[in-house]
């Protein structure tokens, strides 16, 4: 294996383990609004409060790369920018669906994400990344699971 | 329309912009680091949500306790710096399709904590679910 070769398989690693810690986070974060925040203030204020507090920290963090980066091409930003609006219009659409629908309805439909942003991939990003059956299959997997999950949950 | 059926609806339409976000920002980071790329991101949603928030609930946007507030501070260290930052890391690193499927476990990790903090109570149901969760998240990760 050459030194490139060690080198992605490593990014590919870090990457892998940023997902797995991203899902125990948004977890963490399901688990304390579900407790505290749900019951004393709206979904959009709530939203928006963390969201802003969220962007301080972020601002701090990205401070040492954002000379750099900001010599990327708009079209990065612009991307980044669209990848933020739709990233907010879904937590908006599943707040809005969850006070029409039971959670039993919504978080199933909502935890299809995966399968459609395989979907996309395999239109959009032929170039950059490979779908294979075993990622289909097991996303499939992790569905069934995380439905039964939320229906277990919800009948104790 | 029934609620039930608007509510399925809006959950399916979540899930699609959640997993176009997700191509948009595989995109835009093949040439920015995922910090500024999450910042960045937060920016337009933020003033998105916002004016959500104002058109929704005026009053209720300052009219937040102090203690609520704290609450808030919390929320968006985790959710942030944390959950998106790493979510986008991934993507970056690992790509859209194994980033979006570990990702797609986070109710699991929601049912683990509540049942360590909140005393939930893991069912025949829920424990099988999880077992399949796990199962499904080795064929995803398997030579990924």
């Amino acid at each position: 294996m050459t030194t490139s070769q060690k080198q992605i398989k490593k990014q590919v690693y870090i990457g892998l383990a940023s997902a797995l810690a991203a899902a125990a986070a948004y977890g963490a974060t399901q688990t304390i609004a579900r407790s505290i925040v749900t019951s004393t203030a709206p979904a959009s204020v709530s939203a928006t409060w963390t969201i802003f507090f969220g962007m301080i920290f972020l601002f701090f963090m990205s401070l040492n790369n954002i000379k750099k980066d900001i010599k990327a091409p708009k079209k990065a930003f612009f991307m980044m920018g669209l990848a933020g609006i739709f990233s907010s219009f879904g937590v908006f659409f599943m707040f809005s669906a969850l006070s029409n629908a039971p959670v039993t309805v919504a978080s199933p439909i909502g935890a299809i994400n995966p399968l459609v942003a395989m979907a996309l991939t395999h239109i959009f990003l032929q170039k950059l990344e490979r779908v294979t059956i075993n990622m289909v299959l097991g996303s499939i997997l992790v569905l069934i699971g995380v439905t039964m999950v939320i229906l277990g949950r919800f009948a104790a | 329309m029934t609620d039930t059926l608007l509510g399925a609806v809006l959950a399916a339409l979540a899930a699609t912009s959640w997993a176009t976000g997700a191509i948009f920002a595989r995109i835009g980071m093949q040439s920015m680091g995922s910090t500024t790329g999450t910042f960045f991101s937060l920016i337009t949603g933020f003033f998105l949500i916002l004016v959500i928030a104002l058109i929704l609930d005026y009053d209720a946007m300052f009219s937040v306790s102090l203690e609520t507030i704290s609450w808030f501070v919390l929320l968006g260290f985790i959710q942030f710096p944390l959950g998106r930052f790493l979510n986008f890391n991934g993507i970056k690193y690992a790509g859209v399709a194994p980033a979006t499927a570990i990702l797609g476990s986070t109710p699991v990790f929601s049912a683990i904590l509540a049942l360590i903090f909140l005393g939930e109570q893991i069912t025949l149901m829920v424990g099988l679910g999880i077992l399949a969760v796990v199962i499904g998240l080795a064929m995803v990760l398997y030579r990924s």
